[in-house]
Order: C-alpha cells, then sequence, then structure tokens
C-alpha cells in the first residue's frame, strides 16, 4: 500500500475511533441522568468537563521567567569588573597649539610675541574699542559701581544703568522693550526656550551658530532644518511642514535664521524670508550678532538694510561682543509680540525669569555710550570684509 | 531634612489651594472678555499657551516688587535701592527717582569686592586703559591677552590645579562643559557644516515627546533624519555617558547635563549613602537598553548650596567615588560647582576643599564663578593640564563665546592677590575672619531668636524658612520698609511648600549692621507674630519687673548678685542632674541645663508620682500625652538659683523615694564601675 493512499484511511480510522468513544461517552449509564427535569446529554458532560479545564487554566498564572535581582554580591563583582574610559580622549599634538596671545589690546594694530601685526581677527567693526568717551564714561562707572553686579537680575543685580540700557536700545530699533544679558552666546540659548516649548516648531538654517544649536537643544522643540542660506530650501521646507499636519497649524511656529552667519558671512535675504513668514504664519527668530551697528544707513541693523520696519520680525537678539566693543547681548521684540505679552500680562517675564547673573556693569555703560556714540553723529563702518572706513553722518530726526 | 509643622504644610497647601482657584476664576473671565472682542493676530497660535504662564500671572506678578528691584549704587553692605510704584495691581512697575538706603542681605558679595577697592579698582583702571574694554573676539580668535594668561595660571594656583580655563560668564560654564566632558562627539573642524549635524542627529525630540506628538512629527524627524545619516553613527558611538547630580543642583548644572543628551542620574541631596547606591544601581544595570557598561560616570556636586546654604559633604563623597575604582586614577569623576564657596570660604578663601580637609588632586574638575566672591563676572574650569588643553580645544564656551573683558580679567587677579595677602597688606586674612565671624554671629543669633535657619556654620548662605506663600512677599517687603533688603525664593526655585528667605552675609558688614538687621528681623516677628498683634500688652510693672531683673543679671545695679545667681543655677543645676542620674533615673537634657526631664513613659506613673511627691512637700511639674509623645510622659523638675544645697538634699531624698515606689529608676542604682576596674587590674 502507497503512502497515498493510506494517509486518508488512516484518518478515516481515527475518526471512527473518536466517535466511538463519545458515543460511549453518551452510552455511559449518567449520561442519560436527569436531574431536577434537567436532561443531562453526554455533550453536556464534556461541555461542563472542558469549562472546568478552562476555568483551571485560567486561574494558572501565565509562565513568566523568575525575576531574581541581582545580589550584593554580584553588584559588587560588576562594580569592580567596571572600567571606566579616561576623562578626556588622549590629548593630540594639535590641542597642544595654544592661541595667539596679545600683549596689547585687540584693537585694529596688536602686537603678539613682540610682533606688531594688524588684527583682521576681532569683531571691532566700527572701531569703537578704545575710544576715549568709552573709555572715559568706562572708568568713572567702575569707580562708581565696581566691576560685578554680585547677584542675578532677581536679586539686586539689576542696577539703573542696566535698565537705562534696555530703553536706550529699543530706543534706538523703535521697539517698545528690550531685555540685557550677560553674556553674548548666553542670550540665544536663553530667548529660544523661552519662547518655545516642547511640541513647537521651529525652521532653522542649518548654519546657525552654536549659541542658537544649543538653544534650539534646549527648548526640546521638534527642530527641522533647511539649506543653508537658501529660500528655495526654506520654502520648500515650509510648504512640507504645513502641508503634512494640519495641527501645525495650531502650534507656536518659528523660522530661525541669523542676519549676518557668523560661519559663513553670507547676509540673510530678509524681505523673502518676510514675504515666506507672512505666507504660511510663521514668526521669526532674528540674530543680528554681526549686523547690529554694521548694516543699515545708521546702524540698526538687518531691518534697516532692507528697509523692512521692524515690527516684522518678532524676536531680535543680538550679542554686543562685536560692533559695540563691549560684552553680552539683548532680545528685543515687535509690536505684535510685546503688544500680545502685554495683553497676558507675559510681558516677557519669561525671559527676565532665566537665572542669568548680570555681572559687568562697566561693559553695559560701555555699551550705552557706544550707543550715544552711535547716535550723536559721525561714526564708523569698519566692514569686516573689504576693510573699507566709511564716514557719513547720520540722520538725527530718526533716532528721536 | 526638613520637616514642616503639620498646621503650616495645611496652611500652605491651603494658600496655594486658594491662589489657584482665584487665578483660575480670574483666568476664566478674561477669557470671556477675550472672546468678546476677537484677536487681531490671525493664523498665530498664541505665545503662550493654556496654564502655561499662568504662574507667572496669577502668582509672580502679585509679588513682582520682591523682586529685580533696581539699584543705584555698587552692591556693598549698604547700597541704594530704587523704590517702584505700580498703579495697575503689580503688573507693571514704575522706577521713581526716589531711593532708599538699605542694608544689603542679598548680594553675593562675600568679600566685599563689589564696591570699588582701594587695590583693585586702581589696577583695573589701569587694564582698562592698556586693554580697553573688550576684545571682540572669542578665545581663539584674537581675543586672548596677557592677562588672560596671567588669569588662568593665578587662578589654578590659588585653586589648587594643574591648569584652569577661563569663561565669560558661570553660568555658561556649567551649560557648555558639562556636553564637552560627556555626551556628544565634537567636530573635529568647527565648520558650521561639521557643527550642525550634532544637534540635527540628536533624537531628544524623539525620547522626550509624547506619543502623540510622536506620531505627529515622526515624519519630520525622519526627514531631519534622513538629511545627515552619516553623522548619526558618530554620534551614537560616543555616547554612553553617565551624570549623577545631586537633586538641588544649580540650574545651570541641569542644563548642561540636559544638553549633554546623556543619561542623567539623581541623588538625593548632599546624602553620601544614597549617592553610594545610585552609583552601584547604575554601574550594575548599565546602559539603558543595550545594557554596556558605562564609559564614564561624572559625579556633579556644589561646594555650598546656594539655597540650602550647606556645604557638600565632600569627604564622604570623595570617597565613595574612589571606591569605585578599578584602574590606578580612573574611578567616577567629581565635579564640583564652587561658584558660591571659592574665595568665601576655608582658611585662605580657597574654598571647601581647604575647609573640609580634602585634597584638590581627589575633585577631577573643579569649576567656579568670580562673580560672587571676587565681584567680577565670569567662571572657571581647573583641572589637569591636559583637561584644560583638551577644553581649550573643544568647549565652545571657550571657541566661540566672546573672551572674559580684561578689566574684568584684572579685577579676580587684583583680588585673588588681596585674599591671599599678594598686595602687602593684611586685608585679604581680615575679610576672611570678618566673613567667618559675621556669618556665624548671624547664624547663632537667627536662631536664638527662633527662626528655622538652613545650612552649615561657617557658610555665608542662610536661608530662612518662610513656608506659607503669603509669608514670602510679607517678609521681603516688611524687611524693605526697615531698610533691610532679602532675597526671597519661592515656588518653582523651591519645592512648593519650602519657600525660603535667604540672606547673604558679606565680610563688608560691621557689627552694627548686623546687629541693626537682627532688630529689623525682630520688628518682622512682631509684625507677623499673631502673639504680637492680637494679644493684651504687656503690663508696665510687668515690664518693670524685666528691666530690673536684666539689671541684676548684668551687674548694673552695683552688687554681684546677679553673678552669684549664675553661679548658683549652673552649681545647682548640675549637681541635681548628677545625683538623679546616679540615682538611676533616666534624666534627659544637658549639664548646665536647669531643666531636666525624668521619663516615667506609663500612663498610671504620672500621677503616682505627682502625688507621692505633693505628699512629701515636692511639688514638681508631670506633662503626658498630648503634650508629649503617647509614651514618651516625663515628669519634669525645673532649678532654681533660689533653691539652698539643703533643699536639693531634701528634694532627692523624696524623689528617690517616690521613684522607687512608682518604679521608674530605670537604669541600676549602682554603676559596677569599681569591679570593672578590678578586673582590669587582675588581666595587667
Amino acid at each position: 500500500m502507497d503512502l497515498a493512499s493510506y494517509v486518508p484511511t488512516a484518518f478515516m480510522e481515527s475518526v471512527k475511533n473518536a466517535s466511538e468513544l463519545i458515543t460511549f461517552a453518551y452510552d455511559v449509564p449518567f449520561a442519560r441522568a436527569v436531574v431536577f427535569g434537567v436532561h443531562i446529554g453526554g455533550h453536556l458532560f464534556v461541555e461542563g468537563l472542558l469549562l472546568v479545564v478552562i476555568i483551571f487554566l485560567l486561574s494558572q498564572k501565565s509562565y513568566k521567567p523568575p525575576k531574581r535581582p541581582l545580589t550584593t554580591k554580584e553588584i559588587d563583582e560588576l562594580c569592580d569588573e567596571w572600567v571606566p574610559e579616561s576623562l578626556i580622549p588622549p590629548v593630540t599634538e594639535e590641542m597642544k597649539r595654544e592661541a595667539p596671545v596679545l600683549s596689547s589690546a585687540a584693537g585694529p594694530h596688536a602686537t603678539i610675541n613682540g610682533k606688531e601685526v594688524i588684527n583682521f581677527a576681532s569683531a571691532n567693526y566700527l572701531g569703537l574699542m578704545g575710544h576715549e568717551k568709552l573709555l572715559d564714561s568706562c572708568s568713572s562707572s567702575l569707580k562708581k559701581y565696581g566691576v560685578g553686579s554680585c547677584g542675578p537680575r532677581q536679586f539686586y543685580g539689576t542696577i539703573d544703568v542696566h535698565l537705562d540700557c534696555e530703553t536706550r536700545m529699543a530706543e534706538f530699533l523703535g521697539t517698545p522693550d528690550s531685555i540685557l544679558y550677560s553674556y553674548g552666546l548666553s542670550t540665544m540659548f536663553s530667548a529660544i526656550p523661552a519662547f518655545c516649548k516642547k511640541g513647537d516648531l521651529i525652521i532653522v538654517d542649518e548654519g546657525v551658530h552654536w549659541g542658537i544649536q544649543n538653544g534650539l537643544f534646549l527648548s526640546r522643540s521638534t527642530i527641522v532644518y533647511f539649506k543653508h542660506n537658501d529660500m528655495q530650501s526654506l520654502r520648500s521646507t515650509l510648504e512640507k511642514v504645513t502641508q503634512d499636519n494640519k495641527r501645525a497649524k495650531k502650534l507656536r511656529r518659528y523660522i530661525v535664521v541669523e542676519a549676518v552667519y557668523q560661519n559663513s558671512g553670507q547676509i540673510a535675504p530678509l524681505d523673502e524670508i518676510i514675504q515666506l513668514k507672512e505666507k504660511y504664519k510663521f514668526r521669526v527668530l532674528l540674530d543680528e550678532s554681526n549686523s547690529l551697528g554694521v548694516l543699515g544707513k545708521s546702524g540698526r541693523g538687518l531691518t534697516e538694510h532692507y528697509q523692512v520696519p521692524i515690527d516684522k520680525i518678532d524676536i531680535i537678539t543680538a550679542a554686543m561682543g562685536h560692533a559695540l566693543a563691549s560684552e553680552g547681548g539683548f532680545c528685543t521684540g515687535s509690536h505684535r509680540v510685546v503688544d500680545h505679552q502685554v495683553r497676558t500680562h507675559f510681558h516677557y517675564i519669561n525671559l527676565k525669569q532665566t537665572w542669568l547673573t548680570f555681572e559687568v556693569n562697566c561693559i553695559v555703560l560701555d555699551f550705552k555710550i557706544g550707543m550715544d556714540l552711535l547716535s550723536s553723529g559721525t561714526w564708523l563702518i569698519n566692514s569686516s570684509k573689504c576693510l573699507m572706513i566709511i564716514i557719513f553722518k547720520t540722520n538725527m530726526d530718526l533716532l528721536s | 531634612m526638613i520637616i514642616i509643622p503639620y498646621l503650616t504644610a495645611l496652611t500652605a497647601y491651603f494658600s496655594y489651594v486658594l491662589l489657584f482657584v482665584f487665578g483660575q476664576l480670574r483666568d476664566f473671565f478674561r477669557k470671556l472678555i477675550d472672546w468678546w472682542k476677537a484677536s487681531n493676530v490671525q493664523g498665530y497660535a498664541p505665545i503662550c499657551l493654556g496654564l502655561e504662564d499662568f504662574y507667572i500671572r496669577r502668582l509672580y506678578h502679585r509679588v513682582q516688587d520682591c523682586f529685580q528691584r533696581p539699584i543705584s549704587s555698587p552692591p556693598d553692605a549698604w547700597f541704594d535701592v530704587m523704590e517702584r510704584v505700580s498703579n495697575d495691581n503689580n503688573k507693571t512697575l514704575k522706577r521713581t527717582r526716589k531711593v532708599s538706603r538699605c542694608l544689603n542681605l542679598g548680594s553675593y558679595n562675600y568679600l566685599g569686592f563689589a564696591a570699588p577697592d582701594e587695590y583693585c579698582t586702581p589696577r583695573v583702571i589701569q587694564s582698562l586703559e592698556k586693554y580697553f574694554a573688550s576684545t571682540c573676539g572669542s578665545r581663539v580668535e584674537g581675543g586672548t591677552t596677557a592677562l588672560h594668561d596671567e588669569l588662568e595660571e593665578v587662578v589654578a594656583k590659588f585653586v589648587g590645579k594643574p591648569a584652569a580655563l577661563v569663561t565669560g560668564m558661570g553660568y555658561v560654564t556649567n551649560s557648555a562643559i558639562l556636553p564637552v566632558l560627556i555626551g556628544k562627539s565634537l567636530p573635529k573642524e568647527s565648520s558650521h557644516l561639521t557643527t550642525v549635524p550634532d544637534i540635527q542627529s540628536n533624537p531628544m525630540p524623539l525620547q522626550t515627546s509624547t506619543w502623540q506628538s510622536l506620531r505627529l512629527y515622526s515624519g519630520l524627524i525622519r526627514l531631519a533624519f534622513r538629511q545627515n545619516n552619516h553623522q548619526e553613527t558618530c554620534y551614537f558611538m560616543t555616547r554612553g555617558g553617565l551624570i549623577i547630580s545631586d537633586s538641588l543642583n544649580h540650574n545651570s548644572i541641569v542644563n548642561g547635563a540636559r544638553g549633554s543628551g546623556a543619561t542623567v542620574g539623581v541623588f538625593q541631596h548632599n546624602t553620601p549613602c544614597h549617592l553610594e547606591k545610585v552609583l552601584r544601581e547604575h554601574i550594575a544595570a548599565g546602559q539603558p537598553r543595550k545594557n554596556r557598561p558605562w564609559k564614564k560616570i561624572i559625579v556633579v556636586i556644589e561646594g555650598i548650596y546656594s539655597m540650602e546654604g550647606e556645604f557638600c559633604k565632600l569627604p564622604e563623597i570623595i570617597s565613595i567615588c574612589k571606591k569605585y575604582k578599578c584602574i590606578m586614577y580612573a574611578k567616577a569623576y567629581v565635579y564640583m560647582d564652587e561658584a558660591h564657596s571659592i574665595g568665601a570660604v576655608g582658611k585662605s578663601g580657597r574654598g571647601v576643599c581647604e575647609l573640609l580637609g580634602v585634597d584638590t588632586a581627589d575633585v577631577d574638575i573643579m569649576m567656579g564663578t568670580f562673580s560672587k566672591s571676587f565681584g567680577s563676572c565670569g567662571g572657571y574650569i581647573a583641572g589637569s593640564k591636559e583637561l584644560i588643553q583638551y577644553l581649550k580645544h573643544t568647549c565652545p564656551a571657550h571657541l566661540y563665546g566672546t573672551s572674559l573683558s580684561p578689566p574684568a580679567a584684572q579685577q579676580i587677579i587684583s583680588s585673588i592677590k588681596v585674599i591671599l595677602g599678594e598686595d602687602g597688606s593684611n586685608r585679604g586674612a581680615q575679610k576672611l575672619t570678618q566673613i567667618r565671624e559675621n556669618s556665624n554671629y548671624f547664624r547663632s543669633e537667627l536662631q536664638k531668636m527662633g527662626f528655622e535657619v538652613l545650612g552649615d556654620n561657617d557658610s555665608p548662605v542662610m536661608p530662612i524658612m518662610l513656608y506659607n506663600p503669603a509669608k514670602i512677599p510679607a517678609f521681603s517687603r516688611e524687611c524693605l520698609k526697615r531698610n533691610v533688603a532679602v532675597v526671597i525664593v519661592g515656588f518653582p526655585a523651591t519645592p512648593l511648600l519650602l519657600s525660603r528667605a535667604r540672606i547673604c552675609i558679606s565680610a563688608a558688614h560691621t557689627r552694627e549692621d548686623m546687629v541693626r538687621a537682627l532688630e529689623e528681623l525682630i520688628q518682622y516677628l512682631k509684625y507677623t507674630s499673631p502673639a504680637h498683634l492680637y494679644a493684651t500688652s504687656i503690663s508696665p510693672p510687668a515690664a518693670q519687673q524685666i528691666i530690673s531683673s536684666i539689671k541684676v543679671i548684668l551687674g548694673e545695679d552695683g552688687s554681684s548678685r546677679g553673678a552669684q545667681k549664675l553661679t548658683q543655677i549652673r552649681e545647682n543645676s548640675n549637681y541635681f542632674r548628677s545625683e538623679l542620674q546616679k540615682m538611676g533615673f533616666e534624666v534627659l537634657g544637658d549639664n548646665d541645663s536647669p531643666v531636666m526631664p525624668i521619663m516615667l513613659y506609663n500612663p498610671a506613673k504620672i500621677p503616682a508620682f505627682s502625688r507621692e511627691c505633693l505628699k512629701r512637700n515636692v511639688a514638681v511639674v508631670i506633662v503626658g500625652f498630648p503634650a508629649t509623645p503617647l509614651l514618651l510622659s516625663r515628669a519634669r523638675i525645673c532649678i532654681s538659683a533660689a533653691h539652698t544645697r539643703e533643699d536639693m538634699v531634701r528634694a532627692l531624698e523624696v524623689i528617690s523615694k517616690v521613684g522607687d515606689m512608682v518604679g521608674i529608676k530605670y537604669f541600676p542604682a549602682e554603676p559596677k564601675k569599681p569591679q570593672l576596674e578590678e578586673n582590669r587590674v587582675k588581666v595587667e
């Protein structure tokens, strides 16, 4: 007999056996018993049995491998075996290279190792560094206030010159109010987390400097990069982001750009950015660190350069360690943002609350005088690229 | 550990609930009004969503005037606080021209260098003239002057480490250096194209976002990832660091740890044994998911906790970190933030290591700021030469941040010279003694007054617990009214219930300043204490009695009775206490204390002891359940200088008898000392 005919017969036989078994079960004497008028059929008996089995199985705990926490001895062993890496990777020759040390001020001409050099490294765009008026005001403020403020803004670290400087700065740019920070690098990475929270959407140029990158990271928002200074890329990114999900409309959306990119020196095409921003309803965070005092007819930065009203830009930050030959940074905003904040009684308090110690009074004063110089007549534009000196008069009316 | 009284906790919670409910009500009406007039910013999501700024609008604005008070003078021992007025219920504050001269208990001016200094200021101005106010460049881009080099040498020498790196701001030092030490890989070259993907390839949004937003943004995130796949591998390879941080570390450290992307473990504030537990657990478990061993572990602590006023338990922590070493010099690394302690504590101002006798070699990375004791700005990192070389090559604050302003650098150099006595005077040493004495005096006086003061002796930071939210602005405003400026700290900076006022003592404060401040604080107590507000005032004869008795104590009545009384009470108390102890009673309390509780424990013994004593003409006080814990009922004996020796002997006899009767001599009557001594002789 071959296998093909054997399998069906075997199957038939087993079925037959099973049916015989069932008939037997039906035929056992108590299978036809009647309890309280109910016929206990054989199948009921089998079902009852099955039910019991099911209940039994259900009542059992599902199988889990036994959990054995590590014993103290095992933990000891693990701790003994643990070999940490050295704190830092080995120091290469490259790392031993020291930065040049200036034995004079970092003015246009500096001395390194006794050699007189022309300084192309410092961001002293306006040549305000070492201006007589600045030095006078600095030393008088040093004599009056000392160097440090010994406390954060929150706790008696707010000195009247800080507040004067804030109003002066806002006046200069034509914004309602501004906030000072004690360190340029920290300006952006404090301002961004203050406005952008988890879940918000930030579209950012991929060439922004470290301060902004860190701010983006700390904000925990969703970050999408577009190609460096490429408006086509920005447009397509915005398109993609707003089309893909409808909820994006309910989120706070920001575009973060630098006015003059610290890393590449390129100028952001603000007019196009404004168009895109208004089309897709994004807010713009603009970092003017390298453009304030450089671009524009009277040094008011990128907005003046493109002749865009300043309230089109929602939030502006800038470090003052460049053209203003000072230290620290500030953040200011458009009427609309500030209005909104006043309406919700928010009023930038979030920013002011960030716990940054305000340290250098003399430097703030230095900045203040710098502003006075900027607005009081002739000032210098010392463009980083061509090192050309242009002297011209500013329009006094614009300022007052 | 702070233990809040039950009632205080209850009232504090109640106040917060009240504030919240009223805030919500006001928000509700505000919404109705807003809904009425349509919003003009179409299409933009509001800058504040939902409850995000609830705290600021409804809680912070109420107490806004207590914060950011502008000053118009240097923050010396006394300063001018500008007065502000508000016409709209504290929503906005306007500066006025008026100033009030206040005692400054708020600034971190520990050594008094904040004001112009006879030694420092002329040198600072000189350096300003030579190097100007700013360098307009980062340290590597022509921002390093000879002054910066000198400063780094001086700082390294001062803190006792081989090398140091100085940055322009203290906050940035922490938040920029932690990510470099642990966590992200760093670009070889600092061109923008390599720095960007660092963040781009970071999976942080993935980890932190909720499922909903994850689904929503998965497309976006994928988009972000796709662009830089090659960077990802590099990023993940260098991960595997663990930061173990004290639970009360400063915000800058928290930000730095978050920015590093490393796993962060937290141990209970200043509890070395918990640190050990956390360390062991983490080492045993390895990295999350992959269970690989950690690459390195950094333990981050602070020298003085600015909100607690406590010193870190450095010796214990160091020994624990050392314990988990296997090869030489490798262990859990210690990163200590000495923002508040450097310059302020230690015999020569060298910080916590000097104070607690710890070798600086045991602390791998020492960080500190110059904005506190030195009256300048900026921060430093001190460590091994290799560490500093590495950081100089990689730390973003060094590479991108504007370098420290030269006059500020000069201020630090000069102030360190003053502290070390290298200016040819002993002003530095005087300042250090002064701040220690001032702090200890002020702390002990505060404690005597009944304030709850946190922190350790010698620490110039002393938080006073307030607990109730209403007391926060009250304390600040009332102090300001009395020309004392203090700092108050509330909810987001501290746990909800543990709001406090913080006092920072300076070496510039004189003893008169302190006495004055203490008087003002008493005034505050008067203002807030219900006993003062509602109780009938003290009767004139009673007042006279107090005055006369104080005069007697001080010997101002022309006799030596006061002194005699004091000797008498001390002798009496000590005699009585030692006799009681000899008899076998369980007596609480210390020597010299005239109050001695005798433990009774059993409720039946309470009246028995009292009645039996009274029968024998001795009156004692007994204290039971609601006043003491249920089990710890006791009799209390108060000794007076008026008791004579005969009185005492008699009383002792009676008490001994009653004690035997009632059965409260819980300790054997005769210690077996002689026997022990005999034994010892035999052995010898």
